[in-house]
């Protein structure tokens, strides 16, 4: 615990310890972050609470009070430092506790409440951030049947891997058993003859590792500017290094300790967390038994893009991850995925439409982060949020609609919500810690429920209209039109307002979020008036808006309560901090993160 | 049109007791509610039309929905498909006994080459549904409604800038589409009708920009309110996106035969099958009267922005604001006019009858869609309605893995079938199903090669036309229009693993759809500027 001393000044530590939010990742490097602020000059801090709390809606899952305050003490780089050094607070060690209880019955709701848990409580706020910017690119989803602890596992993974190497977060996602299901490619096997016809393997993987998960379909400069060949864009490939790259991605099923000649196609003893392995092997350590005569894995030598040769490799599972290696290595260093990542998480943390300079930026960083080192995603995040056209004051179109579940988890913390208590014996929910009873189905977006390998949204989607007119992106609105926006509207509305016990204290037993509402009954509570008012919408305008509330909304909110009669109870008092959270979480000011 | 009527339905009637002196009848018709329907197929509205696009994401292995059953060809068939699935993954093949047979004849009615014939994938077969009650009803599946001649089938569609063969395929200088085999490329090249990367508007918006000034306010609003001619239930999509026209989208999420359609985007009382059933009365229109506070306030804060964003998330919950209410005015309420005595669910949960439980399939969200279009067009004079463009969607076709046992494509056809089924009675039950069209695209077809349990994407496919106007009309057999494939693999139309060339082009497709609708040649060659590059420009399946 000795790393957390910084921490310790925060209530918050005690309610995140009753969430089990300790169970973080044991291998993660022990560091030291004792507070410094106070002692030591601090050249880059924010100027200004809205300063800060800009940054942290950007980097976080919403700002709350104590955490502006902390940012302003030690600065944005030793902000950085301490998160990007911080272990990561896990989904699957939770579940697994869970399950413990012989009436505990999971379901994918488990995982969901978890996840919620973290994104509003953990103090690792950049790395789940993070983790969930990667889960919309390097996308799996339990839409498709999977596993609830399997998609835990996963999302585990990237939370891991979330500041560490992208080679090395693409080779973990490529033998994760999870996307192997996902995307169809667990037992995929060279092409063989069956009843007399040809069985080739399947293409599904190498298709999106190459569209998807890395450098997408054309060329790109650093700038994400398309590079041009007589006038028409260069395709990265074509459906003949498809059927190659398939050949790569066969021989892999799950791992597990008691290998058998039949492991490859059965489930005896398998692992379906553990890394899956290259066949064949009959033991663990006997990697060179060709099971029955089947070569699994297509060992012959392959031509992918660019016309490189993968050069054939021995039929044994050295081969067989080398092969896969090789290919891997090729995919990361392809020089369009720099400016394809990157532009991507510019989009999931600060602006839908970034300047091809700014693209050109982070590429530059992904590349090399300065210590010639490649596809350093903490070097790559940290140049996202500190980069000039991040940090400067938005005009025009900069910004992005907030991803719905952000906007929620925005709210919750900004509104310095109170964990629910775990639910007690007697349903199959029992240990849990309730945060989104499902409500998330009304937002189109459920963390790690996305309906396809496209993600909830796309990078390029523009939506009709003004915006399409204007050739803005902006990728959140897929999601967003007149029938889910109303239904997101009602929820978050709900959620931001309704659910508390008590104007002072939230109830010892309640087993759900719970807005507090006593600091704002005590600014209504000097009187009723156009200036406590005014207080009252400037304390959420920092805590929801980052103080970036216009004038003339903030005219709107404050003629809405002077309108009507001075409340005299606090009572009454709740029910005008209601209304004003109605109006606020679901105006478009609030919906635009700029 | 009476007159018209009475004419078309005599014919009809001809042909019918001809057919049934034939000795065939029953086969033809096996279910009493489909001869009703068929013998009701004249009706229609003159002074409506609309277009239905069912849309199969994922990429449907269409050439397992229509499958050439004559020895010869189906022998090709079973080899390309690694042979038959018994049980055991591997091969991809629909045993030969096992399709369902289908009378069809070609392009104008013109008899099929000398022993070809075709079958349907068994899920096409007619049902019983079951409803709340426990009623049952005969329903007609796709395989009744081909050999009714209500549906016309297309053969080897795709995307296409030039006609292409395997010898031309290679030749540089002949443009290909651009991103075969990519889901959302070829999803784009689908709904552009052109094969410009990138470009905004979908041919079913550019349909919609030319026929919108036709439709009119909802009957009573105040201030008077349009709803978009394009409507999805299916979320976004480029296909309905116009230059004038932006779709407006509602959720299928909701009791088909009754319940509220708007799945909480409305004031409304019964959200019983939709997440969220909360009264949303803060939401009301802002131009209701007698608004609080509240509502006041956000209703001032969702003018025009200048950060377009804003003004974008603004303009929309404005729209929907605006709209629900007026359109909630026509769906709801009590009796609701809008409700249709088609079943179109089967909710036979705990039901020890015989027949298709619903629930146990995994539901119909398709069904569900459609049912809701039909209530709209039930609807239409009073939401002032005369064009319609609907967007709905079924997904799951991605089957690389797992595709032949029942819950994978068995499962998706039959949900297209029963759904397409259900939706074309209540067509009829509103006597407008020569009024409506209803038509399949999906981005591409499967590789004919396994994976090993399932297909990979591949190009050219097969998509259906459902409805009265549909060319074959009331001859009482299916046809189908474009050439059928030769399906050995590397064979002369396809590449190795089975990937079709198309030999028609979806802008045909489309151009005769846009047609239909009542454009002109100059208005369709400009929507689809490649289809100057095929030999025809209508397909005639209209």
């Amino acid at each position: 615990m000795h790393t957390w001393q910084w921490w310790t000044n925060c209530a918050r530590v005690a309610l995140a310890m009753t969430a089990g939010l300790l169970a973080v990742d044991a291998s993660a490097q022990s560091v030291d972050l004792i507070f410094r602020g106070k002692f030591e000059n601090v050249t880059d801090a924010p100027a200004t609470d809205a300063e800060a709390a800009r940054f942290l809606t950007q980097a976080t899952f919403g700002p709350t009070r104590a955490e502006i305050a902390r940012l302003r003490a030690i600065g944005y780089g030793q902000w950085l430092d301490q998160q990007l050094s911080m272990p990561a607070t896990l989904t699957r060690p939770w579940l697994d506790t869970l399950v413990l209880d012989p009436n505990f019955s999971l379901n994918s709701g488990h995982r969901v409440d978890r996840w919620w848990v973290q994104g509003v409580f953990a103090p690792d706020q950049l790395r789940q951030r993070m983790a969930f910017a990667l889960s919309q690119i390097l996308v799996t989803a339990d839409s498709g049947g999977i596993d609830t602890r399997m998609i835990a596992e996963y999302s585990d993974l990237l939370a891991r891997g979330a500041f560490g190497s992208y080679r090395t977060l693409l080779g973990q996602v490529t033998f994760s058993p999870t996307m192997a299901q996902w995307l169809t490619y667990v037992r995929n096997r060279a092409a063989y003859t069956s009843g007399g016809a040809t069985v080739l393997p399947d293409e599904n993987y190498a298709r999106e590792v190459m569209q998807l998960f890395s450098f997408g379909l054309v060329k790109r400069n650093l700038d994400f500017s398309l590079q041009l060949s007589g006038g028409n864009p260069i395709p990265t490939y074509d459906n003949t290094i498809i059927g190659e790259m398939a050949r790569v991605f066969t021989g892999l099923s799950y791992g597990r300790t008691n290998f058998t000649s039949t492991s490859f196609g059965n489930n005896t003893n398998a692992d379906f967390m553990a890394p899956m392995v290259c066949f064949p092997m009959i033991s663990a350590s006997n990697t060179n038994y060709s099971a029955n005569g089947v070569t699994y894995h297509d060992n012959a030598g392959k031509t992918i893009f660019d016309a490189i040769a993968l050069p054939a490799v021995s039929n044994n599972q050295t081969g067989c991850n080398q092969d896969i290696s090789t290919a891997l290595d090729r995919i990361a260093n392809h020089a369009t995925v720099a400016p394809f990542i990157s532009r991507q998480l510019i989009q999931r943390f600060v602006t839908s439409n970034p300047s091809p300079a700014f693209i050109q930026r982070i590429a530059t960083v992904f590349n090399n982060n300065g210590s010639g080192v490649r596809g350093d995603l903490a070097a790559v995040i940290r140049a996202v949020l500190m980069d000039s056209e991040a940090r400067a004051a938005p005009s025009g179109n900069f910004g992005k609609v907030r991803e719905p579940v952000l906007r929620m988890s925005a709210i919750w913390r900004g509104l310095d919500v109170i964990q629910g208590q775990p639910v007690p014996a007697g349903t199959g929910d029992v240990g849990n810690v309730t945060m989104g009873l499902g409500f998330d189905t009304s937002f189109n977006q459920r963390a790690y429920s996305s309906p396809t390998v496209f993600n909830f949204y796309e990078p390029d989607y523009q939506n009709p209209g003004t915006l399409q007119t204007a050739n803005l992106y902006a990728p959140e609105f897929q999601i967003l039109n007149e029938s889910t926006i109303t239904r997101m509207n009602d929820t978050i509305q709900n959620l931001a307002s309704n659910w508390y016990v008590g104007s002072n204290n939230c109830n010892t037993t309640v087993t759900r979020p719970c807005v507090q509402f006593a600091p704002y009954v005590t600014i209504l509570q000097q009187t009723g008036n156009a200036t406590t008012y005014g207080q009252l919408v400037d304390e959420l305008n920092l805590r929801l808006m980052y103080g970036s509330m216009s004038a003339s909304m903030r005219t709107v909110l404050v003629n809405m309560l002077t309108s009507q009669a001075a409340p005299t109870t606090d009572a009454t008092r709740i029910q005008r901090i209601q209304q004003l959270l109605r109006v606020i979480v679901v105006s478009p000011e609030f919906a635009v993160q700029q | 049109m009476s007159r018209i009527r009475r004419e078309q339905r005599r014919d009809f009637l001809k042909q019918f007791c001809a057919t049934l002196a034939g000795g065939s009848a029953l086969s033809l018709f096996p279910q009493l509610q489909l001869m009703s329907s068929a013998l009701a197929s004249t009706q229609g509205d003159a002074g409506y039309k609309a277009l239905v696009c069912v849309f199969l994401s994922g990429g449907s292995d269409s050439y397992n929905w229509l499958v050439p059953s004559d020895a010869s060809r189906y022998g090709v068939y079973q080899t390309a498909r690694g042979g038959v699935y018994t049980g055991t993954n591997g091969p991809l093949g629909l045993a030969q006994a096992s399709l369902l047979s289908v009378n069809m004849a070609g392009s104008g009615g013109v008899a099929l080459p000398a022993g070809h014939s075709y079958g349907l994938h068994p899920a096409c077969a007619d049902w019983t549904s079951i409803d709340d009650n426990g009623a049952q009803s005969s329903m007609p599946g796709l395989q009744s409604l081909t050999n009714a001649g209500k549906v016309a089938w297309l053969s080897n569609v795709g995307t296409l800038v030039v006609p292409l063969t395997k010898a031309t395929y290679s030749n540089p200088s002949l443009p290909k589409p651009p991103q075969l085999y990519s889901h959302n490329d070829q999803t784009n090249l689908w709904f552009q009708g052109q094969e410009t990367p990138n470009f905004r508007y979908g041919w079913g918006g550019q349909v919609a920009d030319l026929l919108f000034s036709q439709n009119s306010p909802i009957v009573g609003s105040s201030p008077p309110l349009t709803v978009p001619m394009n409507i999805s239930f299916a979320g976004s999509n480029r296909f309905q996106i116009g230059s004038q026209v932006v779709p407006y989208q509602m959720s299928g999420c909701g009791d088909p035969n009754g319940g509220n359609p708007f799945a909480g985007s409305i004031v409304g009382t019964n959200f019983a099958n939709c997440s969220g059933s909360n009264t949303l009365d803060n939401f009301r229109a802002c131009a209701t009267a007698g608004l609080n506070a509240g509502e006041t306030a956000l209703c001032s804060l969702l003018g025009a922005n200048t950060n377009l964003l804003e003004n974008e998330h603004a303009s929309t919950m404005r729209r929907a604001m605006d709209l629900a209410g007026q359109m909630a005015t026509k769906l709801t309420g009590s009796p609701n006019g809008s409700l249709l005595n088609t079943p179109f669910r089967a909710l036979a949960d705990n039901q020890a009858v015989a027949g298709y439980n619903l629930a146990a399939d995994g539901g119909n969200s398709l069904a569900e869609q459609l049912a809701m279009v039909a209530r709209l067009i039930k609807m239409r004079t009073q939401l002032g309605q005369t064009r319609n463009i609907f967007f709905v969607s079924l997904g799951g076709f991605d089957t690389h893995a797992a595709q032949m046992p029942d819950n994978g494509q068995p499962r998706l056809l039959r949900r297209i079938s029963r759904a397409l089924g259900s939706f074309y009675q209540a067509l009829v039950e509103m006597g407008v199903e020569n009024s409506v069209t209803t038509f399949t695209m999906s981005e591409f077809a499967r590789t004919l090669n396994s994976n090993g349990d399932g297909s990979d994407h591949a190009w050219g496919g097969v998509q259906m036309v459902m409805g009265g106007a549909v060319n074959g009309g009331n001859a009482a057999t299916g046809r189908i229009y474009g050439s059928f494939p030769d399906q050995t693999l590397n064979g002369p139309d396809s590449f190795s693993r089975g990937q079709m060339i198309p030999t028609t082009a979806m802008d045909q497709m489309g151009a005769t759809l846009a047609s239909w609708m009542g454009l002109g040649s100059t208005e369709v060659n400009t929507i689809f500027p490649n289809l100057a590059n095929f030999p025809s420009a209508n397909l005639g399946f209209m």
